[in-house]
């Protein structure tokens, strides 16, 4: 089929030649027509046979040239060096050789400038990482400060300096995750974890947030153990956190978050419902608030929202094979549904 | 009364560490001249040392591998760098255990308690000498 197209292609692209050739023909039958009518059954089969005959050797040729034309262009297109433009035009037909060099000297310059650019982008991962170490210095020894002389503060600015240190700590947490998206390779390791043993250990971690906005956490359903990576699933769970916390109404009553374990038996899924119960997602912005700088369009949001949480919180659910699901009534709050693959 | 070496180059982040150490109970010395650090710390034969990884004079890494080479421990190797090839090259060359920055007070007194307990246990892996050849 395949060949077919190409002799077709071939006869399509040099149709007039083969056109002025069978007209050509035509008029040396109709010459032999008048000259020897006798023989002229012989004559015209001839040059018939003749001109099919050119036809065919033409369209042999044709496509004999075009092959070797088409391997030095995949040659030239994989390495777009000087020396392969220069086999490209050797190759192919002088009328050619102009839209070749300019060719060549495009792609070139527009690798020189790709080459440049990923080395700007290596060099700025490079800063975002070294700069994320840099500020995890300060950071530590303010996590050590507030945890070993909380007797030399008065506790209000205890619970104050350690919400501002685990908001820094989330945001550093968003520029590596978000720095290393890009990377190669990934440091996951997969292991059984007690999902919800394993929310109650990151709710921990994140205890000043919440009790500064006096949520109430609760953990419905059954232990469930699921595989997954602790540090990736950690800042799943932590961003979720971050973004509840984060969007409380000062006039909610009793905040509440909510983790809740299910197995769903037809689909074979274990899922973990995070939800609470703050000024939720308008339906018409539902569906767009994993993409990357989404921050809402009904004031859901605050102006300060970066809308990278959700959206790295939507790539590391990726790359651990977790399905994410949102369920939300614009004021009522929000359900956050990960479902993760059940591995036996 | 068990010993712990710091080795730590931001003055303040060393500080704090020694006196957390001291209030929960431990003998403390600190790394504060950065040359000749793994003969330094055979010096103080600690019963623990306390690790950071990025130092002026010379990586952790290398600290790590020498003190291996001499026998002491246990190490707890404690610092910023997160990437699980630093994890799992600070163990590979024998640190017995690794944290990240930033850590809570209660999380590094639980695992200096753990180890010193495992050492314990096992006074043989402290001692190594040839062991570890």
């Amino acid at each position: 089929m395949k060949r077919v197209k190409q002799i077709y292609d071939c006869f399509h692209a040099n149709k007039q030649w083969f056109f002025m050739l069978i007209g050509t023909n035509l008029l040396f039958i109709f010459l032999a027509w008048l000259a020897y009518p006798e023989v002229f059954k012989v004559l015209a089969g001839l040059m018939i046979a003749f001109t099919l005959t050119m036809i065919l050797l033409s369209l042999f040729m044709i496509l004999r040239k075009q092959k070797i034309i088409e391997t030095a262009f995949q040659e030239f297109l994989l390495d777009p060096n000087e020396t392969k433009e220069e086999m490209l035009c050797q190759v192919s037909p002088r009328t050619q050789w102009s839209y070749i060099r300019r060719m060549g000297n495009l792609i070139r310059s527009y690798q020189s400038k790709l080459n440049d650019q990923i080395i700007e982008l290596a060099d700025y991962e490079n800063f975002i990482e070294g700069w994320v170490h840099e500020i995890k210095k300060p950071m530590s020894l303010m996590t050590l400060v507030l945890d070993n002389r909380s007797d030399e503060m008065s506790p209000l600015v205890r619970q104050r300096m350690t919400v501002v240190r685990d908001q820094m700590l989330g945001d550093v947490e968003r520029i590596l995750y978000f720095a290393r998206l890009g990377a190669a390779h990934k440091d996951y390791i997969f292991e059984r974890l007690s999902i919800l043993v394993f929310c109650k250990e990151t709710m921990e971690n994140h205890q000043t947030l919440l009790d500064e906005s006096a949520f109430q956490v609760q953990f419905i359903g059954e232990e469930i153990e699921v595989l997954s990576d602790c540090k990736g699933l950690a800042f799943i769970l932590e961003q979720i956190i971050t973004n509840s916390t984060k969007y409380v109404p000062q006039n909610q009553d009793s905040p509440i978050l909510k983790f809740e374990t299910v197995y769903d038996e037809i689909n074979d899924q274990i899922i973990l419902h995070i939800s609470d119960n703050g000024p939720g997602v308008s339906k018409e912005d539902l569906p767009f608030i994993f993409d990357k700088g989404f921050t809402g369009g009904r004031g859901t949001y605050t102006r300060q929202a970066t809308g990278m949480g959700l959206f790295l919180v939507s790539k590391m659910a990726y790359d651990l094979a977790i399905q994410l699901d949102v369920k939300s009534e614009f004021g009522s709050g929000l359900t956050i549904s990960l479902m993760f693959p059940n591995v036996k | 009364m068990t010993k712990i070496t710091i080795v730590e180059d931001d003055p303040l982040m060393r500080e704090e560490l020694m006196d957390i150490l001291q209030k929960a109970g431990f003998e403390v010395a600190a790394i504060t001249d950065f040359h000749d650090i793994t003969l330094q710390i055979v010096t103080l034969a600690p019963d623990l040392v306390l690790l950071d990884i990025n130092l002026p004079e010379q990586s952790g890494f290398e600290i790590c591998r020498g003190l291996k080479e001499k026998g002491v421990g246990p190490i707890l190797i404690l610092t910023s760098r997160d990437k699980l090839q630093d994890e799992l090259h600070g163990l590979g060359l024998g640190a017995d255990d690794y944290l990240t920055k930033p850590c809570n007070q209660d999380r590094l007194l639980a695992r200096i308690h753990n180890l010193l307990r495992r050492f314990e246990r096992q006074p043989e892996l402290v001692d190594g000498g040839s062991f570890f050849y």
